[in-house]
C-alpha cells in the first residue's frame, strides 16, 4: 500500500516533470516556430528565406526528436508503471492505457480507445457522472484526487480505485491530455470491511459475552470491562474503569491473585485460573472463577490482561449450603448421640455450642437454663473467642433475666423463632455479666430453649458485626435449640427417675430387710415348735406311760383310761406339730428343680404309707405309663402323701380304699390323676379344703390334722403348678396336679 | 470288750422332764452306766474342764460319751460341742447330739463341726427305751473306743 502510494507519487512527479518538460520544449517550439514566421514576414528574400526554412527544419528536427525521444520515455515509463495508468486526451481519445490496466480491467486499448468506451464499460449507467468528473479534468492545472470509484472490469467484477489525475500538456494539435492514475483497492476495502465487521464482532462478543470480560493494564488498572463484569461487581463502567483490580477483590484473596501475576509477568505461567472473591459495590462479597491470560508487545513487553470473571456465588452458595448441610447433618448426629448416651445437659450444650461456631462466625455462644421452682439462671455452657468471660455453673437470680424470658416467650406469638437484642438494652443483665460491658460486645441473637412451650432456657450468640446470618443458620440454631432442650428435659427426667429407683431402692431395702427379719422371727418361731412344744408334750407322754406302767396297778379303769387319753392326745400334738413343721418348711426352704419320674414319687409315697394301706386294706391302682414331670422331688412326694393318705383315710364305714393312679399329658404340661372311691367333697367345700386347718369332719370321725391338702396347695404353687379336683359328694373324688414335662425354655 | 458299767456318760440337758425319763428309760433298758448330769452348756465345759468340784473324779467320772442337747442355758450345744473340738485333749471325745430339734441347719452345722451321731429325742417313751437300748449297743458295745483321748 505504502509502496503504492510511493510508486504513485513519484510517477505522477515524473509526469509532472516529463510534462513540464514537453510543455517547454513545445513553447520552445512554438517560440522557434514564431520566430520563423516573423522571420518569414521580415525576411523575404530567398537566402532568408532558405537560410529560415533551413533552421526551421533544423529547429523542427531538434524539437521532434526531443518530443520523440520524450514521449518514448514517457510511453515506456507508464506502460511499465505498478499501477493502472490512462492517458487521455479532451476529445476523448485515449492515447495509452498501461499493462496494469489491462491487467486489472481485463480490457486493452482495442477495448476501449475512447473514454466514452471506457466509462461505458467500466461504469455503466453510471458513465455520465463519470464522464463529467473526467471532462473537468481537461481544466486541470496541477494534479488533483478525484476519490474511489467503482468500475467494472471485462469479467465483470467490480474494483474500486482510487484516481488521481493530472494535466498532461498538449498535443502538438492543441488537444490537451490528462494522465490519470489510480491505486486498486478493492482488497484494501475488502480487508478494511473484514476488519470493521470482526471488530464489531469482537467488539459484540465482548460486550455481550456471558461472562466478565475485562483487559487490565499490569498495574491492575481496568482497561476495557464488559457490561457482564460491571453487572458482577456492581459498579458502572466508568466507576470500575477508575478502579484497579486490587481495589475491588477481597484482601484475603488478594495475595494469592498477585502471586499469579507475578509468576505470569515473569513467564512462569501462561495463564492461571482462580476462585476469589469482590467486593461488589454495596460492599457485599461476590464469588468469582477468574482466568487470565497476558497479552505481550511485540517486544516481548507486557501489554495488557485479558480476564474472563465469571460469577460462581450460586454454585458457592450451593457448596457453602450443603457444606453446612452436612455440618447440620454432623451437629445433629453429635447431639443425638451424646442424648441418647443420656451426657450430661453441659456436656451436650457444649457439643451444641461447638457444632454451631462451625456454622457461624462468632464471637460467643452461651446457653443459660432457668430453674423456675429455685428462681434461678445457670450458665450451662458457653465457649467463644473470650475465655474467661463467663463460668459454667455462674448462676443469678431469675429477675434478671426477666425482661428477656418475656421477649422470648412472646416471640410465638410474632412468629419470630429467635429475637436480636442489644445487652445495652438490658441494663439489670449487664448489671449481672459486667464482663460484658468491659468487652465490646453488646448485639447478641437470643434463641428460646423451648419444650412443649415451656421456656427451659436461652441460647446466646454474641456478635461482633451485626452481619447478617442466613435464615437457613438461624434454622440450624433454632434445631440445636431444640436439641438442648430434649437434652435438659431427658436430665431433669433421668434425675427424676434417679430419685425414684433410689426411693424405690431403699424401700426395696427396707422391705427386705423387714421381711428378713420376719423370716428369722419366723424360722425362730419353727425352732421353738420344733423344740420347746416338744419337750412338754415328750414329757406328757412320757410320764403317763409312766403312770400306766409304774402306777398302772393302782388306778382303777378310769384312771387308766385317764392316762390313755393323756398319752393319745401327746401323740395327736406330736402330729400336728410335725405337720405344721412340714408346711412352714416347705413354704420357706429353697426348692431345686428338675424333670423328674412319676414313677418314683409313687412308689416312695405307697412305701411310707405302707402302715395305713395294709391296715385300710386299700387297693391301689397305677395305670401305666406315668410321664415324667418338672418339679422337686421332695415336695412331689409329700403332696402325693398327703392326696393318697386323704384317699385312704375319707372312705365311708367298711369300704375299701379303691386308688386309681395315671398321668395325662396335653402338649408340654402334665396332670396326675389320683381317683378314689372315698366320701366326695360336695362343690362348696372344694375351694376351702385347701386352706391350713381346714376341716370338713370331726377328729373323731375322720382323725387329722387339717394341714394335708394346705401342704398340697403350697407345694403346687412352690413348684409353679397347678392343682385341683372333681368330686361330687359321695361319689368319690379325683384330685390332680398339674405340671411342666420338662423345665420350660426360658425367654 | 469293754464292761458297760464302767464306761461314764456325761448328760447335758436342761429340762428336767427329760433328764427324769432318760434315766427312767436307762432302767427300762436295763442299763446303768454312770451318768452325769449338768444342766447348761458353761456347766458342761466346767465339768470337762475340771474346775471346781467337777476336779473330783471319783464323784464326777471323766466321760467317755456325751450326751448333748442343743438347746441349752448360756452356751448353746453348738458352742460347746465347737469348745470340745477345739480342746487337744478332748477332740476324740464320743458327741452323741440328743435333742427335739431336727432342724436342717442345726443338724449340718453339728455335723460341720464334728459330731458322731445325731439323734432326735421321740415323743413316745416305748421308742425313747428303744432309743436308749441301741445307743448303748451301739455307741457302748459294738463301737470301739478310741484308747486315748490325748493325741
Amino acid at each position: 500500500m505504502e509502496i503504492a502510494i510511493v510508486v504513485i507519487c513519484l510517477l505522477l512527479a515524473l509526469v509532472f516533470y516529463l510534462g513540464i518538460e514537453v510543455k517547454q520544449q513545445a513553447i520552445a517550439l512554438n517560440k522557434l516556430q514564431q520566430e520563423k514566421d516573423d522571420s518569414l514576414d521580415t525576411f523575404t528574400s530567398q537566402t532568408a528565406a532558405k537560410q529560415l526554412l533551413t533552421d526551421r527544419n533544423k529547429t523542427n528536427e531538434i524539437s521532434e526528436e526531443l518530443i520523440k525521444n520524450n514521449n518514448q520515455r514517457l510511453y515506456s515509463t507508464i506502460a511499465n508503471a505498478p499501477i493502472p495508468i490512462i492517458v487521455h486526451a479532451e476529445d476523448g481519445e485515449i492515447l495509452q492505457i498501461n499493462q496494469v490496466w489491462t491487467e486489472l480491467t481485463g480490457y486493452t486499448l482495442e477495448d476501449i480507445p475512447t473514454i466514452a468506451d471506457w466509462t461505458e464499460k467500466a461504469y455503466g449507467k453510471r458513465k455520465k457522472i463519470v464522464r463529467s468528473v473526467i471532462d473537468s479534468l481537461y481544466e486541470l492545472k496541477e494534479r488533483v484526487d478525484e476519490g474511489e470509484f467503482k468500475i467494472i472490469t471485462a469479467s465483470g467484477q467490480v474494483r474500486i480505485w482510487d484516481f488521481s489525475s493530472a494535466p498532461l500538456g498538449k498535443l502538438l494539435d492543441g488537444r490537451r491530455l490528462v494522465i490519470s492514475t489510480a491505486k486498486d483497492i478493492t482488497e484494501t476495502k475488502l480487508t478494511q470491511k473484514q476488519l470493521k465487521q470482526s471488530e464489531k464482532m469482537f467488539r459484540n462478543t465482548f460486550e455481550q459475552a456471558a461472562v466478565g470480560m475485562a483487559h487490565v493494564a499490569p498495574n491492575g488498572k481496568w482497561l476495557k470491562v464488559n457490561q457482564k463484569l460491571c453487572q458482577i461487581v456492581g459498579y458502572s463502567k466508568k466507576e470500575l474503569l477508575q478502579k484497579t483490580f486490587q481495589d475491588i477483590t477481597y484482601a484475603e484473596d488478594l495475595k494469592t491473585d498477585l502471586e499469579y501475576i507475578a509468576q505470569m509477568l515473569a513467564g512462569k505461567i501462561k495463564n492461571y485460573s482462580m476462585e476469589k472473591r469482590y467486593i461488589r459495590k454495596d460492599a457485599s462479597l461476590v464469588w468469582i472463577d477468574l482466568t487470565v491470560s497476558l497479552v505481550r508487545k511485540s517486544n516481548r513487553e507486557p501489554d495488557y490482561f485479558i480476564s474472563v470473571i465469571e460469577d460462581i456465588s450460586d454454585r458457592k452458595r450451593l457448596e457453602l449450603s450443603e457444606k453446612k448441610f452436612l455440618q447440620r447433618l454432623s451437629n445433629q448426629h453429635q447431639i443425638d448421640k451424646a442424648i441418647l448416651e443420656a451426657q450430661l445437659p453441659e456436656t451436650i450444650a457444649n457439643i451444641a455450642i461447638s457444632g454451631i461456631q462451625k456454622l457461624i462466625d462468632s464471637e460467643h455462644i452461651s446457653i443459660v437454663t432457668f430453674d423456675r421452682e429455685k428462681q434461678t439462671a445457670t450458665v450451662l455452657a458457653n465457649q467463644g473467642q473470650i475465655d474467661e468471660l463467663a463460668v459454667n455453673g455462674f448462676q443469678v437470680n431469675l429477675s434478671v433475666w426477666q425482661n428477656l424470658i418475656e421477649q422470648l416467650e412472646n416471640l410465638d406469638r410474632n412468629n419470630h423463632r429467635y429475637a436480636l437484642n442489644y445487652l445495652s438494652k438490658f441494663p439489670q443483665l449487664s448489671a449481672a455479666i459486667p464482663q460484658f460491658k468491659q468487652t465490646e460486645l453488646d448485639c447478641f441473637i437470643a434463641f428460646p430453649v423451648k419444650s412443649s412451650g415451656k421456656l427451659l432456657g436461652i441460647l446466646k450468640i454474641w456478635l461482633k458485626n451485626t452481619e447478617k446470618i442466613a435464615s437457613e443458620e438461624l434454622e440450624i440454631i433454632r434445631e440445636v435449640c431444640d436439641q438442648v432442650a430434649i437434652a435438659i428435659v431427658q436430665a431433669n427426667l433421668s434425675r427424676k427417675i434417679k430419685n425414684y429407683t433410689l426411693e424405690l431402692e431403699t424401700k426395696i431395702a427396707q422391705r427386705t430387710a423387714q421381711l428378713e427379719d420376719i423370716n428369722q422371727e419366723l424360722n425362730a418361731f419353727t425352732y421353738s415348735i420344733s423344740h420347746d412344744l416338744k419337750a412338754p408334750l415328750r414329757a406328757i407322754q412320757g410320764f403317763a406311760t409312766a403312770l400306766q406302767e409304774d402306777y398302772g396297778e393302782n388306778l382303777d379303769e378310769v384312771g387308766r383310761e385317764y392316762a390313755w387319753r393323756l398319752t393319745y392326745s401327746a401323740q395327736e400334738m406330736e402330729k400336728l406339730i410335725q405337720d405344721l413343721l412340714s408346711y412352714s418348711r416347705l413354704a420357706r426352704t429353697e426348692i431345686q428343680m428338675r424333670s423328674l419320674s412319676l414313677y418314683g414319687v409313687i412308689a416312695t409315697a405307697i412305701e411310707q404309707l405302707k402302715t395305713e394301706i395294709a391296715e385300710s386294706g386299700a387297693q391301689i391302682t397305677v395305670e401305666e405309663p406315668l410321664s415324667n414331670i418338672f418339679g422337686n422331688q421332695t415336695v412331689l412326694i409329700q403332696i402325693v402323701v398327703n392326696l393318697l393318705s386323704n384317699a385312704i383315710k375319707f372312705v365311708s364305714d367298711g369300704v375299701k380304699p379303691k386308688i386309681r393312679i395315671w398321668t395325662a399329658t396335653e402338649g408340654d404340661r402334665v396332670r396326675l390323676w389320683i381317683a378314689d372311691n372315698g366320701i366326695g367333697i360336695s362343690p362348696q367345700y372344694q375351694e376351702r379344703i385347701f386352706n391350713v386347718f381346714e376341716r370338713l369332719h370331726g377328729t373323731e370321725t375322720y382323725p387329722g390334722t387339717g394341714i394335708g391338702l394346705a401342704i398340697v396347695k403350697k407345694g403346687m404353687e412352690r413348684l409353679g403348678g397347678k392343682f385341683g379336683l372333681e368330686s361330687e359328694f359321695d361319689r368319690g373324688s379325683r384330685f390332680w396336679i398339674e405340671g411342666n414335662k420338662k423345665q420350660p425354655r426360658e425367654n | 470288750m469293754k464292761k458297760p458299767e464302767q464306761i461314764p456318760i456325761l448328760l447335758v440337758e436342761d429340762n428336767y422332764n427329760d433328764v427324769l425319763l432318760i434315766k427312767r428309760a436307762f432302767r427300762k433298758a436295763q442299763i446303768n452306766p454312770p451318768i452325769s448330769i449338768v444342766s447348761d452348756g458353761e456347766e458342761a465345759i466346767a465339768y470337762l474342764s475340771r474346775e471346781g468340784k467337777y476336779a473330783d473324779s471319783a464323784t464326777y467320772p471323766f466321760p467317755l460319751l456325751i450326751l448333748l442337747d442343743l438347746k441349752l442355758p448360756r452356751r448353746s450345744g453348738l458352742e460347746v460341742l465347737s469348745w470340745i473340738r477345739q480342746q487337744p485333749k478332748l477332740k476324740r471325745l464320743l458327741v452323741v447330739i440328743l435333742t427335739s430339734s431336727a432342724e436342717n441347719s442345726d443338724l449340718e452345722r453339728a455335723y460341720d463341726i464334728g459330731i458322731n451321731s445325731y439323734l432326735v429325742k421321740p415323743v413316745d417313751f416305748q421308742d425313747f427305751v428303744s432309743l436308749i437300748q441301741l445307743i448303748d449297743a451301739y455307741w457302748l458295745k459294738l463301737n470301739q473306743m478310741p484308747q486315748s483321748l490325748n493325741i
